[in-house]
């Protein structure tokens, strides 16, 4: 068993130094500073899979090396845009992969967690208000918040909160009536999302709310029920705000706006098609023509220089990401925890779908960062969060 | 030199074709790897889970119903007493109506009385808490008696 983790290292090890070599060798002096990166990242993702099977070998052996796998590819890619930038992921790397693992080391048994559930809907209430009401708009969409000393989004943490509460509400679930609350409260968090034309995170709220509905209720009645509120409100948004309109009318009429409104996704689109099955090769593409390349349409870029092919293997990891951490909330040992793994995996899936999809402009785009792989230290974070916590789920499972 | 500066574009082109099939190898290897480990993994889980318990019966007492050196398969929680809605449902007068019960824990099989009156002897002691089946063990309830195969 052992040696099948090492034969686990190797092929990481591999891939990261690769993609730095391969950015190193096409600068005009080779680059050394991206191979001391490269040993950094290694020295971090052994660390990390070293603690995670040594000492808690009960858990999950697999998340922790796709959790490696995806952020390597991320700044290598954003290495090759904007060093710099790369360079601030790295330290959210090192940040996000620390919390992962001193969350397993450090927390109890989660279930003791399952008890403060005003404290999760106060804390879910205040995040997703905070930017309506002191927030900045940046790329259209008002859900900054700038401290000062620090900027953020509220609805990042918001999100960790929300699934927190539903999985804490959801867990005693009898009769129809104890649905009200958490009800309102999805809905109320929706609301200040379409407020802040946040429609990413709308939506992805919204699958949040009917997956961990119907996995608490099991009843095919709900989850039809909440669909039909969905496709309701959804409808209803649509005629009321004009921002959503737009967005529409761009994603089924892309090339008619391609100077205006649809500027990014044509951009997108051409750049993909020029990568091709193979792509261009790394540091060969023209990734400077693509807007917001470093966290949104991060994935048009590595589709233009590494092909689909090696796009669609990530959706692959993606996919088997989804599936051990649906694992793990199966095996859980309690209603609360195995909906908290829920909640989460279903989280990081429906970003990927969003993101990807809007990308390739197969559902209207909106904009929220790919996980692990887009720039941007609180997704990092969030993600980096979740998945902790679905570790330490897997873990009770099987002790 | 028009035509090196092709040949040099090519050659980059080629060698950034070398790293991307290389990494999409990479990818592929990392795949098909834990797909492999995660099957192994489930087949791991399914022999845990059909692991069962064998009790030999050495001595039936005065339960009519069981045979001498018949045997039970036990491969989740099984209850013995004088009450119908035991699992094995013993006759004996000197058994109580819930008397004991064996039932699986991580991979293994425990065994625990059930604050019966003339208890349950294990290896001829009485058993006083929940404790852990081994090979071997004998199990006395009554004049029933039983051994722990391991299956």
């Amino acid at each position: 068993m052992r040696d099948s983790k090492i034969r686990m290292l190797m092929p990481i090890f591999l891939l990261t130094f690769g993609l730095f070599f391969n950015i190193a060798i096409f600068q005009p002096v080779f680059d050394i500073g991206a191979m001391v990166m490269a040993g950094v990242m290694c020295v971090l993702i052994a660390y990390a899979h070293f603690v995670i099977n040594k000492f808690f070998g009960n858990g999950d052996k697999f998340l922790v090396t796709f959790v490696s796998v995806l952020p390597v590819i991320g700044i290598a890619v954003l290495y090759r845009l904007n060093p710099s930038i790369a360079i601030k992921q790295v330290l959210w790397f090192i940040i996000g992969i620390s919390t992962y693992i001193s969350l397993v080391i450090v927390l109890p048994d989660l279930k003791r967690f399952m008890k403060f559930r005003y404290l999760y809907l106060v804390g879910t209430v205040v995040f997703m208000a905070m930017a309506t009401f002191i927030g900045e708009t940046r790329y259209g969409a008002k859900n900054w918040v700038d401290l000062g000393f620090i900027s953020f989004q509220p609805s990042e943490f918001g999100k960790i909160f929300f699934v927190f509460y539903l999985a804490s509400s959801l867990k005693d679930f009898k009769t129809l009536k104890s649905l009200i609350e958490p009800g309102i409260i999805v809905l109320v968090s929706i609301g200040f999302m379409v407020l802040q034309r946040d429609l990413g995170s709308a939506m992805i709220f919204a699958f949040i709310g009917i997956a961990m509905i119907f996995a608490a209720t099991s009843k095919v009645k709900y989850l039809l029920a909440s669909f039909g509120i969905g496709a309701v409100g959804a409808v209803l948004s649509y005629f009321i705000f004009p921002h959503i309109r737009r967005r529409v009318m761009i994603w089924r009429n892309p090339w008619e706006y391609a100077q205006n409104e649809s500027y990014q996704i044509v951009q997108g689109l051409y750049a993909m098609a020029s990568g091709g099955l193979f792509g261009s090769g790394l540091g060969h593409g023209a990734p400077q023509y693509i807007p917001v390349r470093e966290s949104d349409y991060i994935f048009a870029v590595i589709v233009e220089e590494l092909g689909m092919i090696f796009a669609f293997l990530i959706l692959i990891i993606y996919f088997l990401m989804f599936y051990r951490n649906i694992r793990s909330a199966l095996k859980a040992t309690s209603t609360f925890t195995s909906l908290l793994a829920v909640g989460f995996s279903v989280m990081i899936a429906m970003q990927v779908i969003v993101i990807i999809g809007g990308v390739l402009n197969m559902i209207p785009l909106t904009g929220i960062t790919l996980p692990l792989i887009s720039y941007g230290g609180t997704s990092m974070l969030t993600v980096f969060f979740s998945l902790g916590i679905i570790q330490k789920i897997s873990e009770e499972a099987t002790s | 030199m028009q035509c090196a500066r092709r040949l040099y574009m090519d050659i980059e082109r080629f060698i950034g074709l070398v790293f991307t099939g290389f990494f999409v190898l990479i990818l592929l290897y990392i795949i098909i790897r834990s797909l492999i480990l995660m099957s192994k993994d489930m087949s791991g889980e399914e022999v845990v889970r059909e692991k069962a318990l064998q009790l030999l019966i050495l001595r039936t007492g005065e339960n009519h119903k069981l045979s001498e050196g018949g045997k039970f398969n036990i491969k989740e929680e099984t209850t013995f007493g004088r009450k119908e809605d035991n699992t094995v449902v013993l006759e004996d007068p000197y058994v109580s109506g819930y008397h004991f019960r064996i039932f699986p824990h991580e991979g293994r099989f425990v065994i625990e009385d059930n604050e019966s009156t003339n208890g349950t002897l294990l290896n001829d002691k009485k058993l006083k808490q929940k404790t852990y089946l081994k090979r071997d063990d004998v199990i006395k309830v009554g004049n029933l008696t039983m051994k722990v195969k391991m299956l």
